[in-house]
């Protein structure tokens, strides 16, 4: 310790001696006449700045018979089922990409560009596992504590890396677990279509996996205990993430996490120096793990706060929560400053923009990546790669979420909505023009990716009606998600009435309906994408001279049918709460005259 | 939960039970204000820079410490010394800095500039660890823990002795939750949350001790034994920093601080002080 901290001691401890002679006279004496003066004295301990830290036991101590609580407290049977619920939808899961991905071996030209490409390919997965993990880090992960440790434990003195190491290796053992079992899953595919023998494959995934799953975990331990900043995070996961695709597409001639490719198809090519990526992971873990006492308060009370509510969210599919609890964990806060003011004397036509117009810059960023992105898978689709529906209309729903934030807020709002003399729906769909508008702009961003990549000729016309529609489209789903809510897994919201419960099969139904629908209707603004693709290849198979339609005529014509279901999605919009009203009402009557039947009331 | 008490007969029976009524006072006025009057003299006005003097560190110093969130200032540069022993009242309107200093110092949050140590080891290692308790206005707890389970906890990660059982009892009595020790605190109103909170904060064994608004949700008992509380905090010898509008304490602290959009605005003895005008 310092002169100054000997200091400090030798002036706590004369004030430990000095107040607790005070105290004992003043309870000895009794001059105060204050009955409370015995308590005074034996109530209040000054602390001895010389003792050593306090051992962990007590940590231990407590998170053992928490633990023991927690395991006594277990329903077993809803465990069972639990268990049997997550078997079955894995072995479902497994089957359908193996399906997928098929069971007969590929032609040896494949194999050998799978050899090729497979290592750059893993690689790229590793880097973005490197970059997520930088971003938790800087957030305050990997680990998510109680709010109650970081109050009782961190700030006792403990040491926090004997305090904090038992949560980092539970969290490890959690990730090799989940790297592992996904390697290995991942090998035993590409052992049917690359040849080699079974074991190999599945021993060099689960090594692949774990190197992966242990290069996220030391990322964000190292992100957390170095205090990396955002924006350097988010520069360094970039450079990375760059590099790795720039590996993949052949721009460069190596990249580092390559080598953890070449340990998980270590079957199809031996590459010794792979072995050393297993050394630098553990090495990274390490280096993070003796970082651990270096964790930022202030980010692990935020994030302790927030990932139980987001877990909770994502849990119960509660989108909008979700969305809310991620943007308070990333401090994604609107602008303090308006980036436009917008004139007018239409209320909520006025507030929608002003919402808008606070879109912070990282949310901008994230939409015109996510629209160049969906613009570039149009291309793909017009191409012939059909499945980038998915891909572009799932860009556009994030993208139409973002949008709709004025929207959200209002629904937020219950009790504003309620007081309002006006249908929470005539409001609601007022809400959905400005973003339709944005949208436009924000799809000849989609457009600008789309003709950067290459695109010509009807391409670019294909393409321009394409990305307005995936754009709507996106913003429709996005609508229909947030009006819905969170899913009810009681149905107690639904039409049959609050006291009566669905049975199990109806109620997971109307679940993923309601999780599923939003995305569906995402998705099908890539329609006209995908007609027009369809009367080009029939264009250029015609033999007998009759062409089958143009493909911007095809194109336009589709949009124009999807606008059709789009406004049917908007009016639903507008008279959801009626209608709910409504059948509600006729499901009480019904219900009611059925209960006078049995009972004989009105004979 | 039920609202019957719940049985409490493991526990140590409090001492004496601390009456919940307001007791009198004005012997341990009159000795705050003598030594108010004391600590004025040592206590020089608010004032940018400060020789620090030679000789043991303070409770608590701060220089040039200041916090922001980007463009926002939650505390402008300040400095700070805090002698040992010393009672102090920390006022302000909502947002001027309270509870940012009162989190900077106890390691919870980090300053964006200059420093704060806390009997000369800097906020948050472990030695001001060990010798800073701070109370949170924003009271957290274990959701499987009774208050009881708490006290016992915090007092071992604190390494107190087996005599904190008795201290348990005698704290939880003269806070009126003696009855209610085996029960979850998550499950409580949020003035017995405050009270649990505060008995957590006061178990362990401390050298300086920051409050932040303890006032607020505490019924008139409550607040007359907290006043009783931090009073035997004081006379144990421990310097008291609370963050509060209430008169009362304002009345028997050596020194108010009062802050204004981060800003140290008055920094001095309680006489005279217009508090109202000081948090408008």
């Amino acid at each position: 310790m310092s002169k100054d901290n000997d200091n400090a001691n030798d002036r706590a401890r004369n004030d430990t001696g000095a107040s607790n002679d005070s105290a004992t006279s003043d309870s000895a004496s009794g001059d105060r006449g204050d009955h409370m003066s015995a308590v005074a004295t034996a109530t209040i301990e000054l602390a001895d700045l010389d003792r050593p830290p306090v051992p962990v036991e007590a940590v231990r101590r407590l998170r053992t018979a928490r633990r023991a609580n927690r395991v006594a407290a277990i329903e077993w049977f809803e465990l069972a089922y639990r268990a049997y619920l997550s078997g079955l939808i894995g072995i479902i899961a497994v089957l359908s990409l193996a399906g997928a991905i098929g069971d007969s071996r590929l032609p040896d030209a494949s194999i050998h560009s799978a050899r090729q490409h497979g290592p750059a390919a893993i690689g790229v997965v590793a880097a973005l596992a490197i970059a997520l993990g930088l971003r938790s880090g800087s957030r305050g992960g990997p680990l998510a504590l109680e709010p109650a440790e970081v109050r009782h434990v961190l700030l006792a003195p403990v040491r926090r890396r004997q305090a904090l190491l038992t949560l980092a290796t539970r969290q490890l053992r959690y990730a090799i677990f989940i790297g592992s079992v996904v390697g290995a899953i991942c090998g035993l595919l590409a052992s049917r279509r690359l040849g080699g023998t079974r074991p190999a494959w599945v021993a060099s995934g689960a090594a692949a996996g774990i190197v992966v799953a242990l290069s996220f975990v030391g990322a964000a331990l190292i992100g957390s205990g170095l205090r990396l900043r955002r924006l350097v995070v988010n520069i360094i996961g970039a450079a990375i993430l760059i590099g790795a695709l720039a590996d993949l597409g052949g721009y460069v001639g190596w990249w580092p996490t390559r080598v953890v490719g070449d340990l998980g198809m270590w079957p199809a090519k031996a590459a010794p120096v792979a072995l050393v990526t297993v050394i630098v992971a553990i090495g990274v873990v390490v280096i993070g793990l003796s970082l651990l006492d270096r964790l930022e308060l202030e980010a692990a009370e935020r994030r302790t706060e927030l990932a139980g509510q987001l877990r909770f969210a994502v849990t119960m599919r509660d989108l909008r929560t979700a969305i809310v609890v991620h943007r308070m964990l990333a401090q994604d806060r609107p602008r303090p400053r308006p980036l436009f003011s917008m004139p007018g004397r239409r209320t909520v036509w006025k507030r929608s923009w002003r919402g808008l117009a606070r879109l912070p810059n990282a949310r901008l960023a994230r939409m015109f990546a996510l629209a160049a992105g969906s613009g570039l898978a149009v291309l793909g689709i017009y191409r012939g790669t059909t499945p980038l529906a998915i891909v572009a209309g799932l860009a556009m729903y994030v993208v139409g979420l973002d949008l709709l934030e004025p929207m959200a807020q209002e629904i937020d709002q219950v009790d504003r909505a309620a007081a309002s003399p006006h249908d929470r729906g005539r409001i609601l769909v007022r809400h959905v023009a400005p973003p339709a508008i944005v949208v436009v702009i924000i799809a000849a961003v989609s457009w600008g990716a789309l003709a950067v990549a290459g695109a010509h000729g009807d391409e670019l016309f294909v393409g321009a009606i394409g990305v307005v529609s995936i754009g709507w489209s996106g913003l429709a789903g996005a609508a229909m998600s947030l009006v819905s809510g969170a899913p009810d897994p009681l149905g107690l919201d639904g039409v049959m009435g609050a006291n009566e419960l669905l049975m199990p099969e109806v109620a997971g139904m109307r679940m993923v309906g309601r999780a599923v629908g939003p995305l569906v209707v995402a998705m099908l603004g890539a329609f006209p994408t995908i007609i027009a693709r369809r009367v080009a290849v029939a264009g250029s198979k015609a033999t007998d001279g009759v062409n089958s339609g143009h493909p911007i005529a095809a194109s336009a014509t589709a949009a124009a049918a999807v606008v059709v279901l789009l406004s049917g999605v908007v009016g639903w919009v507008r008279f959801r709460d009626q209608a709910r009203a409504y059948l509600m009402q006729s499901a009480a009557a019904a219900k009611s005259g059925q209960r006078d039947k049995l009972t004989g009331v009105g004979r | 939960m039920t609202d019957e008490p719940a049985p409490t007969s493991r526990h140590p029976r409090p001492t004496r039970q601390r009456s919940n009524t307001p007791t009198n006072t004005a012997p341990a006025k009159a000795a705050s204000n003598a030594a108010s009057k004391t600590a004025s003299k040592a206590v020089p006005k608010a004032a940018p820079k400060r020789e620090r003097p030679s000789g043991p560190p303070p409770a608590l110093a701060a220089s040039a410490l200041g916090k922001s969130y980007g463009e926002l200032i939650a505390l402008a540069p300040v400095d700070l010394d805090l002698a040992p022993r010393q009672r102090v009242a920390l006022i302000g309107h909502n947002g001027s800095g309270k509870t940012t200093l009162l989190r900077i110092a106890s390691g919870l949050l980090e300053p964006t500039e200059g420093s704060i140590a806390i009997f000369g080891e800097p906020a948050g290692s472990l030695p001001a660890r060990r010798a800073l308790s701070y109370l949170s206005d924003n009271p957290t707890f274990y959701d499987d823990l009774s208050v009881w389970e708490h006290l016992e906890y915090v007092a071992g990660l604190h390494g107190c002795d087996d005599a904190w059982e008795q201290r348990a009892a005698d704290l939880l009595g003269a806070l009126g939750l003696y009855e209610r020790a085996d029960d979850l605190p998550t499950r409580f109103s949020r003035g017995l949350r405050q009270k649990a909170s505060i008995a957590l904060g006061l178990i362990r064994p401390f050298q300086i001790l920051l409050v932040d608004e303890p006032f607020v949700g505490l019924d008139a008992a409550g607040k007359a034994a907290l006043l009783e509380l931090l009073e035997d905090v004081h006379r144990a010898g421990a310097t008291v920093v609370v963050a509060t509008h209430e008169l009362a304490f304002v009345e028997r602290v050596d020194r108010v601080i009062a802050l204004r959009d981060g800003n140290v605005v008055h920094d001095g003895s309680a006489e005279g002080v217009d508090v109202l005008t000081l948090v408008s």
